[in-house]
């Protein structure tokens, strides 16, 4: 293999600590991954190579939708606000990243999982994360492989009983999918631009400057819940919590409407609200709280599950 | 490891069935849409050939078992193999011993990991620019990584040396500039100090 003519057959996928890209050296393929200043190889003979799957990875378009329309309603409500041209341009460096993300993140469409598998090895092919690269990359190295294969009958044999039984899950089910890693980045950045929003128009409001943290905090946490948990009663307990951060959230939207359209400096909350809020978000926070507690001992019962098998 | 095609979500195996159907499926475990391709390869085992015992007197032995025939050469030490111990490397007959040398020592084809060094010189000679007094001991670092690694191998992948040239170009004008700043302070300062004392 000295001296291989290598072609690149996917983009390099960038990650913080470093890439991944497949490229296609005649009889096999080469996955290199890049971490930091050390690239490791994997290489897999086309003869070699008995199957593929590409699985869609779970995702959660309408939220990040629904997030999109809320930054972008926001960002317009803050340059709409920000009387001089330098705070409107902070507003715009500072959103823009956000939106940004957003909007291409939903229009390279959805994530997918690879597994490559070969006699004796089963392996996930990081460099290719979204089902149309995951098209694109089988559509250039089928016929080659099927080609590199043409001498080798296939098996007519059905597979042996038991070989298609369902075994435990390799990856745990409820580990954090990366769409909504994105979201919950997302909303804690919207909710610290609402609050430091806040301060800037130093409204004086009861939760004014610290609102839109915690409750954004607290709904990303509750749609966790939602998502992960599988015991009805907390299922129950998320779903309440979710419904009193966006009663907070639309009161909240609403009174800052209010307050930009008729040109006040203070921010007017409905007083049920704020006795309302005084003891709602605490118990929200207590319940995000417990969330988070959950799901991280799923996560560390998963992990130890997988450590055991391996 | 048992025969079967995994989802990438959950690891369960796709029923043989929506095997190469190009519209996929509904996984049984996740409920994600699927894809699963499988080869003429799908199934086979890997042939492991196993060795025969010597006929006749006279006849070549394998170095490593002498009860075993010989069937290959060793085309890098030249030592008789058997069935067993012939490594088949891409057409290349290796022993045990000279595919595990090839691999410590990097050779083509077997190496599995390389150091970027161009590229630990190009981050030394730019990152630290935004921590300008950093540059103080990256820039002569970073020298030293281009200078010392210049005809090192890099990534088995095409790959210019430019990284290289950069690294060395923008470390040698830090080092100028730091080297600038120190004759600056060492030729006004007493100035300014004496001025003072005028």
């Amino acid at each position: 293999m000295a001296d291989v003519p290598y072609s690149p057959l996917t983009r390099k996928r960038r990650t913080f600590s470093g890439s991944s890209q497949i490229w296609s050296g005649g009889d096999h393929l080469l996955l290199v991954v890049t971490n930091w200043w050390v690239q490791k190889y994997h290489r897999f003979r086309l003869r070699e190579i008995q199957g593929i799957t590409v699985a869609r990875r779970p995702g959660f378009l309408p939220l990040q939708i629904v997030l999109l329309v809320v930054s972008a309603l926001l960002l317009a409500a803050a340059m709409w606000a920000t009387a001089s041209t330098a705070g409107r341009v902070a507003w715009g460096v500072l959103s823009a990243p956000v939106i940004f993300a957003q909007i291409v993140d939903i229009t390279r469409g959805p994530r997918a999982r690879v597994i490559l598998r070969t006699a004796v090895s089963e392996v996930r092919l990081p460099a290719i994360s979204r089902l149309r690269a995951a098209r694109e990359f089988l559509r250039q190295v089928e016929p080659a492989i099927r080609a590199a294969q043409s001498d080798i009958a296939p098996l007519t044999a059905p597979p042996a009983p038991g070989a298609f039984s369902l075994p435990p899950p390799a990856i745990p089910a409820d580990r954090l999918p990366k769409a909504m890693l994105y979201t919950l980045l997302g909303s804690a950045f919207l909710g610290s631009a609402g609050s430091l929003f806040a301060i800037a128009k130093n409204l004086t409001g009861p939760l004014a400057a610290e609102l839109w943290t915690i409750a954004l905090l607290a709904l990303a946490s509750g749609i966790y819940a939602v998502v992960t948990v599988s015991k009805p009663l907390l299922r129950v307990l998320a779903v309440l919590l979710v419904a009193a951060i966006l009663v907070d959230m639309g009161v909240t939207v609403w009174a800052w409407a209010a307050m930009i359209s008729e040109r006040r400096a203070t921010l007017a909350m409905p007083p049920w609200f704020v006795r309302y809020a005084w003891v709602a978000h605490p118990a929200q926070m207590l319940v995000a709280a417990i969330g988070g507690a959950l799901a991280w001992r799923d996560h560390r019962r998963a992990s130890d599950k997988l450590k055991g098998r391996s | 490891m048992s025969a079967r095609l995994p989802c990438g979500n959950c690891g369960v195996a796709i029923r043989p069935e929506y095997w190469n159907d190009p519209e996929g499926t509904m996984c049984d475990g996740c409920s994600e849409p699927v894809l699963a391709v499988a080869f003429p390869a799908w199934g086979h085992q890997t042939a492991v050939a196993l060795p025969e015992g010597v006929a006749a007197e006279g006849e070549s032995s394998c170095f490593h078992h002498p009860a075993s025939r010989a069937v290959m050469a060793c085309e890098s030490c030249g030592r008789f193999l058997c069935a067993l111990c012939d490594m088949d490397l891409d057409g290349r007959h290796l022993c045990p011993g000279c595919l595990e040398r090839g691999v410590n020592d990097k050779a083509p084809g077997l190496d599995d990991r390389r150091v970027l060094y161009d590229s630990m010189a190009l981050h030394l000679a730019t990152w630290p620019m935004l921590m300008f007094y950093m540059i103080i001991f990256t820039a002569p670092a970073a020298v030293y990584l281009a200078i010392r690694h210049w005809n090192t191998p890099t990534s088995i992948l095409p790959r210019t040396r430019a990284r290289l040239w950069i690294a060395l170009v923008l470390a040698s004008l830090q080092m100028l500039a730091i080297a600038s700043l120190v004759i600056f302070l060492i030729w006004f300062v007493p100035t300014f100090g004496s001025g003072g004392k005028k």
